[in-house]
């Protein structure tokens, strides 16, 4: 398992502390969420092999220069034939967020003083000052922050709401009575690879409607609901996406007015060579001509 | 709009402004007070272009307003931009069917000091970098604080922390892209922010206006000359703004910070002036400017479409009523040919007259928008 930790300093502007993803693959996402506020993204899709997980919005107790809240963004990446461990860990990492936020509409909570700890301010200072050096402390520090993640508990949850969370795409409030449950058994099932599909703590939904384009496949949406939304929003079904519509029928297949060919170019123009014929060949017999 | 000869309105607005300079904040204010100020208005309303934008503009809000609440300004509830995001919006004349789409990125200030340096985002910044030089307003949000609290003893490092260079960078692709299309209107805002402490007219007791647009003129002079090369027909204003209007800056003092130019920053300290309400000043000039110019971008591109087809139409007629000799109009009419070239002429005269009304009605609104008077802050740069 990867993981990548992003930060600022109180000089310098948001980058990876350690190292940096491959992709920034959680900006398909940006419509639906604001990474400066509590979110998650968990993407498992059909024929990749691996996961992808983001966790942003962790307040520090750090702020900038202009006295703004500073916060951390993790990248989570494993295989689906990781070890059991790492998915545990992704789940740790989660529940903890979700449990943080009921504790406090900020975040701040466990994560916090968790990542805090493993990052204090000098060291993300010189860090992000020097971007391509400290190549050893930059490793030193994904191994602490991988031991500090492994250290967490995974904090008991409430069974999920039974029947509604067997749906294959839904959303719901954070708050609402197992959601949170139902969000994690997604989570862990997309982890395992038992199933595809993607689970999101989305901070710019409010509504069903506003998550219509977010993925075709099945799909978990928890509303976070600290800015926009209703965190205690009930469990509801989504609609499955309507289908594309297909390609435009053939010319002449739907049944057209049998009278519609004799109105084509085509056939006029015929009808009118036809009719100059005749109309010659009046002529030449009222005129004698021989033909 | 299934029409597809319907004209459609589509513009960007950038900011450019590297970090902590408070993009997020202005965007915001500007949506928010601009929709309450248009509202007011009866010429044009200013509406989200979806139900998400919808949503950010609300959580953007509400941050902004959550750090004033209780009368004590707590930045910790505004935390700064990571990932780069889109606001659609459209700006609707009423009682026209003519919505004008305009979207404003967002993005980490940081890409723009930087110039994208990273694998992890320099592919993200080309693409920010690209809504920059094709937009046909550029703000470029400037903190006065810093502008006004530098002394003399930081002054050799003012340039590096305005980013003034990595400006001048972009400010010449756009120039250049707006050259190429010397037909639409150009503008350059440059909005000093924060202005609360140094203008009198928001309640403060000291009058630095002159000495604020002193020395905006003065810090941006190769990027105002670097416009006047590069997009001479471009307008280039000064507005500065109070980002909140009742916040006033209590010290400043420049402590040591690695990886800062110079390694020191710039840390203010501010405090609610009471009683406490928002007053932002300037922003109303901001909206009105940006209104005036996108209606007027759109007013051109419709003059533009309606004179090519008037062109077009003009061209149909004569070929529907052209004469080509007895027996080739007999086989015309009779083939139908004619009757084709008749319907595609009268189309095309519809949609000139389409075209043509909406310049009419654009030009209206402008007018109307003209009325409004500007504020003594606003004043001509070019």
């Amino acid at each position: 398992m990867q993981v990548h930790l992003r930060t600022r300093s109180r000089a310098i502007d948001y980058a990876f502390v350690n190292s940096a993803p491959d992709s920034r693959w959680w900006d398909t996402y940006a419509d639906w969420t604001a990474t400066e506020r509590p979110c998650l993204h968990a993407v498992a899709e059909d024929g990749e092999g691996h996961w992808r997980v983001l966790l942003s919005g962790i307040p520090s107790v750090r702020t900038d220069s202009g006295g703004r809240l500073i916060y951390y963004t993790l990248v989570l990446e494993g295989a689906h034939d990781t070890a059991e461990q790492d998915a545990a860990i992704v789940l740790s990492l989660a529940s903890c967020l979700l449990a943080d936020l009921d504790e406090d509409e900020q975040g701040r909570g466990v994560l916090s003083d968790l990542l805090d700890g493993v990052c204090p301010a000098p060291e993300v200072d010189r860090l992000l000052a020097a971007p391509s050096e400290f190549a050893m402390e930059r490793k030193d520090l994904t191994t602490r922050l991988l031991a500090s993640v492994a250290s967490l508990e995974p904090l008991p949850r409430d069974a999920p709401a039974a029947g509604r969370a067997t749906f294959d795409r839904w959303i719901a409030g954070r708050s609402a009575p197992g959601a949170s449950a139902a969000f994690l058994t997604r989570l862990s099932a997309l982890l395992s690879g038992k199933e595809h599909g993607q689970a999101h703590l989305l901070n710019l939904v409010s509504e069903a409607e506003d998550v219509a384009e977010l993925f075709p496949g099945r799909l978990a949406v928890l509303v976070e609901g600290g800015m926009v939304g209703d965190p205690a929003m009930p469990l509801e079904r989504l609609p499955e996406p309507k289908a594309p519509s297909g390609p435009p029928a053939p010319p002449g297949s739907s049944g057209a007015h049998p009278k519609v060919r004799w109105r084509t170019p085509m056939a006029r123009t015929s009808l009118a060579a036809l009719i100059l014929l005749l109309l010659l060949a009046g002529v030449f017999w009222i005129f004698g001509v021989p033909f | 709009m299934t029409d597809t000869n319907r004209l459609v309105f589509e513009y960007k607005i950038g900011l450019l402004a590297p970090s902590q300079v408070g993009k997020s904040t202005l965007i915001a204010s500007l949506l928010s007070e601009g929709q309450r100020m248009l509202n007011r208005e009866t010429t044009v309303q200013l509406t989200a272009a979806d139900r998400l934008t919808g949503n950010r503009i609300a959580n953007a809000d509400n941050s902004v307003t959550g750090a004033l609440k209780a009368r004590v300004f707590r930045p910790m509830l505004m935390p700064g931009t990571s990932d780069p995001s889109w606001f659609r919006l459209l700006l609707e004349p009423r009682g026209h069917d003519l919505p004008i789409r305009f979207d404003i990125l967002d993005y980490p200030g940081g890409w723009l000091e930087n110039g994208g340096e990273g694998p992890e985002h320099e592919q993200k910044w080309n693409e920010c970098e690209a809504f920059l030089a094709d937009s046909s307003v550029l703000i470029v949000p400037i903190d006065s604080v810093l502008l006004m609290e530098a002394r003399a003893e930081n002054a050799a490092l003012l340039t590096a922390h305005l980013a003034v260079f990595q400006i001048k960078q972009v400010v010449l692709r756009w120039a250049k892209n707006r050259r190429e299309r010397a037909g639409e209107p150009a503008m350059v805002v440059f909005c000093p922010v924060k202005c609360e402490t140094y203008l009198s007219d928001s309640g403060s007791l000291q009058d630095q206006a002159t000495d604020l647009k002193h020395q905006v003129v003065d810090q941006f002079s190769e990027v105002l000359e670097t416009l006047r090369e590069a997009a001479p027909h471009a307008s280039v204003r000064y507005l500065p703004i109070d980002t909140y209007g009742c916040v006033e800056l209590v010290s400043a003092r420049w402590v040591q910070r690695p990886g800062a130019p110079g390694d020191i920053k710039l840390e203010p300290k501010y405090r609610v002036r009471p009683p406490g309400t928002i007053a932002r000043k300037g922003l109303e000039d901001l909206i009105s400017l940006l209104c005036r110019q996108l209606v007027d971008s759109a007013r051109m591109q419709s003059e533009q479409t309606a004179a090519q087809r008037e062109a077009t139409a003009r061209y149909s007629r004569e070929y529907a009523d052209l004469r080509e000799g007895f027996f080739r109009d007999l086989w015309l009419k009779v083939s139908g040919e004619r009757g084709r070239r008749e319907r595609i002429a009268e189309a095309d005269q519809e949609h000139y007259l389409e075209a043509h009304e909406t310049t009419r009605s654009l030009f209206d609104v402008l007018a109307a928008l003209g009325e409004r008077r500007s504020s003594p802050r606003l004043h001509h740069l070019s």
